[in-house]
């Protein structure tokens, strides 16, 4: 335990050292999910209503996002990937630690830099904006950890895996790109899920983001949810993404060249 | 220069599968908003559609890879080359990238087509041949606008060597101001105003403004000046930002 709790300083003062990428990532994420209320209010003050969402509700839904993606959406994947392309991953490979555990550490590192960054913009709408907030469930709420660390873990197994293409792949930052894409058209990002058309949520439903974002931020802006459920359903996608790691891993080391060093 | 980008074949095919991932689900997203709606912040179905389709076209047309390329180079050391000769750094890039995107275009262009075509039943014709020769006007000046930007953002790989997510959220951050993602006219007034005073805008929003007729001819001249007015003031900050990395730049990797 003593070594990762090494790794995890070492990298929270690496992370510290580029906290202008934190800045650059929370401003990116306030001004565009501040900005789609306004979009979706405009459409709900002509129409009366978008869908079943009241205007509490939008509100609250964007909100959530803003706190969500900052303090448990991880985006270590292109970190990840310049270790496989540079080498750097042979380090790992030599020493008596697991890779994908330090590589948790670090975005744990970077999330925490990250929410320290985010406090004042979220201060500062909880002072003015607390009036459109739904308040969720005494259940939800005392789940909410450990919901929010099953949406962390599912996030970044999903990310680490298509990083591990750089195994395959010299240029994978494409694949990155359009995991990136992927992962927020169908984990509800843009516009909550209720508000897709029935056969893309079909699709959604078979996907891991709905369980690792959109269902949490549901769980957290409604009066009453089924914690119980959501938990095994997030635990049944860590499981199968664990287990789709493990292959991916298990092939890339075997091909596994270390160009760069 | 295209046989080298044919190297990375994947690459393309996911980033050509992106677009049109992007592209069909913001169609499938406004679809879904209009369901019992037949106008949304003044735009019919049919001229959101448009809206989506002829903007995404600007952006392509429009685009570049110049600051992952320029990035990839100063980390890498290989910048060294054109400090000692005589050539300039920014003529090279410049005239490079115009080789560099030429295959990208090419298959991004087709792909553009072809949702063109399935959509065709649904698209606005443009409003008028003084709009179109605007239009074209502003689309060559946001080229070389998207082109400056690119530069500058390229220049961030002085001060940090982790750029990657970087990139990917500026590039993301462009394409929400520009209103990429929705027309900025359905933001408050206020934020439009700041929007149509940055350069971002001129590579989406204002060009489809004027295919659609939603602005006047005036209007549109007023956005080519503002246009003129940033692409030299990106350039006075290109030198300025240039000339201070250049001080920092170690070379490493030579």
């Amino acid at each position: 335990m003593k070594k990762y709790w090494t790794i995890f300083k070492i990298a929270l003062a690496n992370t510290a050292a580029y906290r202008a990428h934190a800045v650059i990532w929370v401003l990116f994420d306030i001004l565009l999910l501040g900005a789609m209320p306004f979009i979706l209010l405009n459409i709900y003050d002509q129409q009366g209503a978008i869908g079943s969402l009241t205007r509490e509700q939008i509100i609250s839904y964007y909100f959530t996002m803003v706190i969500f993606t900052n303090l448990v959406w991880m985006r270590g994947e292109y970190e990840a990937s310049r270790e496989i392309r540079d080498g750097r991953v042979s380090n790992y490979l030599v020493m008596p630690f697991s890779y994908i555990v330090a590589r948790f550490l670090h975005e744990v590192a970077w999330q925490i830099v990250r929410s320290a960054i985010f406090i004042i913009p979220f201060c500062i709408f909880l002072i003015f904006g607390h009036q459109f907030l739904i308040t969720p469930s005494m259940q939800s709420i005392l789940f909410s950890p450990l919901i929010l660390l099953g949406s962390a873990i599912i996030l970044f197994l999903i990310g680490y895996i298509v990083a591990l293409t750089a195994f395959w792949i010299e240029e994978n930052s494409a694949s990155l790109a359009l995991l990136y894409l992927i992962s927020a058209l169908v984990s509800g990002y843009y516009l909550p899920i209720s508000l897709y058309p029935s056969w893309l949520l079909h699709v959604t439903r078979l996907l891991p983001w709905q369980y690792a974002v959109f269902e949490p931020i549901q769980m957290l802006t409604s009066k009453s949810y089924p914690v119980a459920v959501l938990l095994l359903q997030q635990l049944c996608w860590i499981g199968l993404l664990y287990i789709v790691y493990r292959i991916v891993w298990h092939f890339g080391v075997k091909k596994y060249s270390a160009i760069g060093r | 220069m295209w046989a080298r980008s044919l190297t990375h074949r994947v690459s393309i095919i996911s980033y050509r599968a992106g677009e049109l991932v992007e592209i069909l689900f913001l169609i499938v997203m406004w679809t879904a908003l209009y369901h019992d709606q037949a106008l949304i912040g003044g735009y019919t179905l049919p001229e959101m559609i448009t809206y989506v389709l002829i903007g995404n076209l600007v952006t392509i047309v429009t685009r570049n890879f110049l600051s992952d390329f320029m990035a990839h180079e100063i980390r890498d050391g290989t910048l060294s080359i054109f400090v000692v000769k005589p050539l300039t750094y920014f003529r090279y890039a410049m005239t490079r990238e115009f080789g560099r995107v030429s295959l990208p275009f090419v298959f991004s262009l087709v792909t553009q087509v072809l949702l063109i075509a399935v959509f065709f039943k649904h698209l606005v014709a443009f409003s008028s041949f003084a709009h179109i020769l605007l239009f074209v006007l502003m689309v060559v000046l946001a080229f070389v606008i998207e082109l400056l930007i690119a530069y500058l953002v390229g220049t961030i790989a002085f001060w940090t060597d982790e750029v990657d997510g970087i990139y990917t959220t500026i590039s993301r951050l462009k394409r929400f101001i520009s209103g990429g993602y929705f027309p900025l006219s359905l933001l408050p007034i206020v934020y439009v105003k700041i929007s149509l005073a940055l350069p971002f805008a001129y590579s989406f929003f204002v060009p489809t403004q004027l295919y659609l007729g939603k602005i006047s001819i005036r209007e549109g001249l007023i956005g080519i000046g503002v246009q003129c007015i940033w692409i030299m003031l990106l350039y006075l900050f290109i030198c300025l930002v240039w000339r201070r990395g250049t001080r920092r730049y170690e070379g490493v990797g030579i």
